[in-house]
């Protein structure tokens, strides 16, 4: 009898624990931003989740977030090529000496605080990202002069052809005056774009909402919640509850299992960022092309993305993925060919003369240490599928796995064969910084990245002459033509690009991934 | 009683000590120099010149000697100066006392539902020993300790927000945000408590004053719960109270996947970006509240146990 009173007490603070949790749910769930139906009717709101944490909303120190959610909006701007375009200027001319520019601004755009954007405000919010900002300390700006009101002259103390491009970046952004205090603090960033700055929650989320005087197309929904979420499969988790309808940056694990379900979309987009090897140019065996080509030739790209990547991923051709402005469109990745490897091999003098499965060259084997780092967690397994290829024709390959940091002193050295790594090739929206820093000799000389100790001349006066042209068409002659030298040449093997992996609940229509994330353009989306 | 209580508040001094001069350690020993941080910070640039970082330094005794920096450095965390942070330009205890309270919450909440989960299932596990409730409850505590909280975390969101959709995934907007959360971050705990809670019953009901005072005729129900539950109580309470900083540290794991803007993450994150001076500022305060929790703990032992209570009378 008492032993079951007891029993029956128990089970009463069970389910009223049950109970307690369940009354937290039904205001639960009409809280969830934009499900409930009542709040859809009279407004709708987008919600996406990103991982990217802005650590202030101060566009100069942290431009990326105003630019995505759409409430900045600099000078120029960058399309999902990555080829810059013209935004709040709408046009602009270099001087002969490329030490001035002139940039002609957009008219009828005014700030979301209702002031006109003029040569001024502009003057004014580019002075203050100039002094706040670490994004253009590379920059020689010396003077910025306003002759009218739609009128901006960058004047410079050298010849710096990618000023355009940086002047894409959020951290030049337009901002109205009324953005900071007396002390130029940031109140809040007053801007120009389709949205309006409401609200932050640091490490939660920032709302924007609808700028109904936009000056371009307007946008479709009335308020955009963009919501920070460190853990991807947090991010996957809000898609199916319904409290996101767009998650960015999911990785293939997390991706593959939207794919091909009738609520949800995935968009996959290259990145500019490459997974490559790069040889080291400067000793044997690879101070010769025709083992670098053989090595190529040797990789079979499709099983890396098959085996490695989950099969989501695109084989490397040139430096640039192919949806890129910049790629060299003519260029093909090396097929998976190792006849033709043994074949060039067999040139360089290297065949197995003791039968042992591995090349010999005057005696010595063909062994070499490719060297990586574990960050990215891809790269080594990426490394065993490239040992057990380059083993088929007769290369013994070690790999040795270390951290980023400790795997770049080795390689400052000099001390590998190989070093298989990611690298961002776009920066700044245009090819000068990495084909100087990668490609240009003066680059691979002390750079440790690209093509180690490389160098080609025509690639030298190519990157020169382009340096030293405006005209983007004429210039991407130029960086096609280096493409295909170094493809050709082979200092460096491209194995595939990343990819973004973007899931939208089909509900939402209009989005479209940028490559460099560089925008989220949720003014053209519609959802409900 | 008075004598043991003051002894025990001031051994906690040796201890704090200690974890000031490990979180002390840690930045003397970080790349980065705290006085051109905080000047960032202070002049809201990010190149301050070298003259101004010089003078900051020798303002800030940075060129003094090891134990001389220790002891300014303690007079200016002791005054709530604990510097900046490198990334958002924000001292360390706005940041520090930003996150502090959602964890807190997080926490108690965890803690809460440990209590009332733990604590009854104990004592029916003890009362029916080798019952079919007692063999439930020690598959419960084998599982319970040993699925890693990520797991866990990402199993009750499928069940409770993808499947019933009754707890939203992620975000601090309310209560009903923390629940979730609070229960991944309880499991491990309830599971060890329960099966301490009746192992300490069934031995106090072992006991011979139990045995007397069940022969002497009284109720079952009032033996356990005037006679057995406070003893068995006892070494539940200060188990859970050690626990209680262990909580916290699990607010790590729990606050990166349920995105919430706690202690743990703030921890996490200015680790990865090198955020020292938060670093140090999160560490002192995970230090400060472990001892201060345990503190607690032991006064109210002395409360409830009267053995210890009239021992020095």
């Amino acid at each position: 009898m008492i032993k079951n009173n007891y029993v029956i007490l128990l089970c009463v603070i069970i389910v009223a624990v049950l109970l307690a949790g369940c009354t937290g749910t039904q205001s639960a769930t009409q809280a969830v931003p934009g499900a409930g139906t009542l709040e859809a009717a009279q407004q709708t709101t987008l919600t996406l989740a990103a991982q990217w944490e802005p650590k202030s909303i101060d566009p100069p120190e942290y431009g990326y977030t105003g630019h995505r959610i759409g409430y900045t909006e600099s000078l120029t701007g960058v399309d999902n090529e990555g080829k810059v375009i013209p935004s709040l200027a709408t046009d602009w001319t270099m001087s002969p000496d490329g030490k001035t520019w002139t940039f002609t601004l957009r008219e009828g755009v005014t700030f979301h605080d209702g002031t006109p954007f003029t040569a001024g405000a502009m003057k004014t919010s580019l002075e203050r990202s100039l002094t706040k900002s670490k994004a253009f300390a590379s920059v020689p700006i010396v003077s910025i002069e306003t002759p009218d009101d739609q009128t901006l002259v960058v004047k410079l103390n050298k010849s710096f052809l990618i000023l355009p491009a940086y002047l894409s970046k959020g951290e030049a952004a337009a901002l109205s005056s009324s953005s900071w205090d007396k002390d130029g603090t940031i109140i809040k960033p007053v801007a120009t774009g389709p949205f309006m700055f409401d609200s932050w929650k640091p490490k939660e989320e920032i709302v924007a909402v609808k700028n109904p005087e936009y000056w371009g197309k307007k946008a479709n929904v009335d308020k955009v919640v963009y919501r920070i979420i460190p853990e991807a499969p947090t991010r996957g988790m809000l898609l199916r509850s319904g409290e996101t309808q767009i998650s960015v940056i999911l990785p293939p694990d997390i991706a593959t299992g939207f794919m091909n379900q009738p609520d949800y979309s995935v968009q996959q987009q290259s990145i500019p960022r490459v997974r490559m090897l790069t040889f080291n140019n400067n000793k044997a065996p690879f101070n010769d092309a025709r083992v670098r080509q053989a090595v190529s030739y040797a990789i079979d790209r499709d099983a890396l993305i098959m085996s490695v990547l989950e099969g989501i991923g695109t084989p490397g051709a040139g430096l640039f993925p192919p949806d890129s402005y910049w790629a060299n469109k003519s260029i093909v990745p090396y097929p998976y060919n190792p006849d033709k490897a043994r074949q060039l091999l067999a040139e360089a003098g290297w065949s197995d003369t003791n039968g042992d499965g591995i090349l010999e060259k005057n005696g010595n084997p063909f062994k070499i240490k490719l060297l990586t780092y574990s960050e990215r967690a891809e790269l080594p397994p990426t490394a065993e599928v490239i040992q057990q290829q380059l083993k088929k024709v007769g290369i013994d390959m070690e790999i040795v796995t270390m951290s980023s940091a400790s795997s770049e002193a080795i390689f400052k050295e000099g001390n590998h064969d190989i070093y298989l790594m990611g690298r961002g090739v776009l920066f700044t929206p245009d090819p000068d910084e990495i084909m100087m820093s990668d490609y240009h000799s003066s680059g691979t000389a002390k750079n440790v990245y690209g093509a180690f100790r490389w160098n080609n001349s025509r690639v030298d006066s190519l990157i020169e002459q382009a340096r030293n042209t405006q005209d983007p068409a004429t210039r991407k002659v130029m960086y096609d033509e280096v493409q295909s030298i170094v493809v050709e040449e082979a200092p460096v093997a491209y194995l595939n690009y990343y990819v973004n992996l973007d899931v939208t609940n089909n509900k939402v229509k209009g989005y479209v991934s940028h490559p460099s994330e560089y925008c989220y353009h949720l003014e053209n989306v519609t959802f409900g | 009683m008075q004598a043991i209580i003051t002894r025990r508040i001031l051994q906690i001094i040796p201890v704090l000590i200690g974890i000031s001069v490990i979180t002390f350690i840690l930045i003397a020993l970080s790349p980065g120099d705290p006085a051109e941080i905080s000047l960032k910070a202070i002049l809201d640039t990010d190149s301050p010149s070298p003259e101004a970082v010089a003078q900051m330094r020798t303002e800030m005794g940075l060129d003094e000697p090891l134990h001389i920096r220790y002891f300014l450095w303690l007079a200016r965390v002791v005054q709530g100066d604990l510097g900046y942070s490198v990334l958002t330009h924000k001292s360390t205890v706005h940041e520090v006392l930003y996150a502090l309270p959602t964890t807190i919450f997080l926490s108690v909440l965890a803690m809460g539902i440990s209590v009332i989960v733990a604590i009854p299932l104990g004592i029916a596990a003890a009362i029916r020993q080798n019952g079919i409730l007692d063999h439930l409850c020690r598959l419960f505590s084998v599982l319970g300790n040993s699925i890693p909280e990520f797991f866990m975390a990402i199993v009750l969101l499928l069940i409770f927000s993808i499947h019933f959709h009754i707890f939203p995934v992620a975000g601090s907007n309310g209560i009903q945000y923390f629940i979730l959360p609070a229960i991944v971050l309880s499991i491990g705990l309830i599971a060890i408590t329960t099966r301490l809670m009746r192992t300490s019953m069934v031995e106090v009901l072992e006991q011979n004053y139990i045995q007397t005072a069940r022969s002497k005729g009284l109720p079952k129900a009032t033996v356990i719960s005037r006679h057995a539950f406070k003893n068995a109580l006892l070494p539940v309470m200060t188990y859970m109270g050690t626990q209680f900083g262990w909580l916290f540290g699990g607010a790590v794991v729990v606050e990166t996947i349920f995105a919430l803007p706690g202690l743990g993450r703030l921890t996490v994150e200015s680790a990865i970006s090198r955020d020292i001076l938060v670093l140090q500022g999160c560490l002192l305060t995970f230090g400060i509240i472990f001892v201060l929790v345990n503190l607690a703990v032991d006064l109210s032992y002395i409360y409830l146990n009267p053995s210890i209570r009239y021992e020095e009378v």
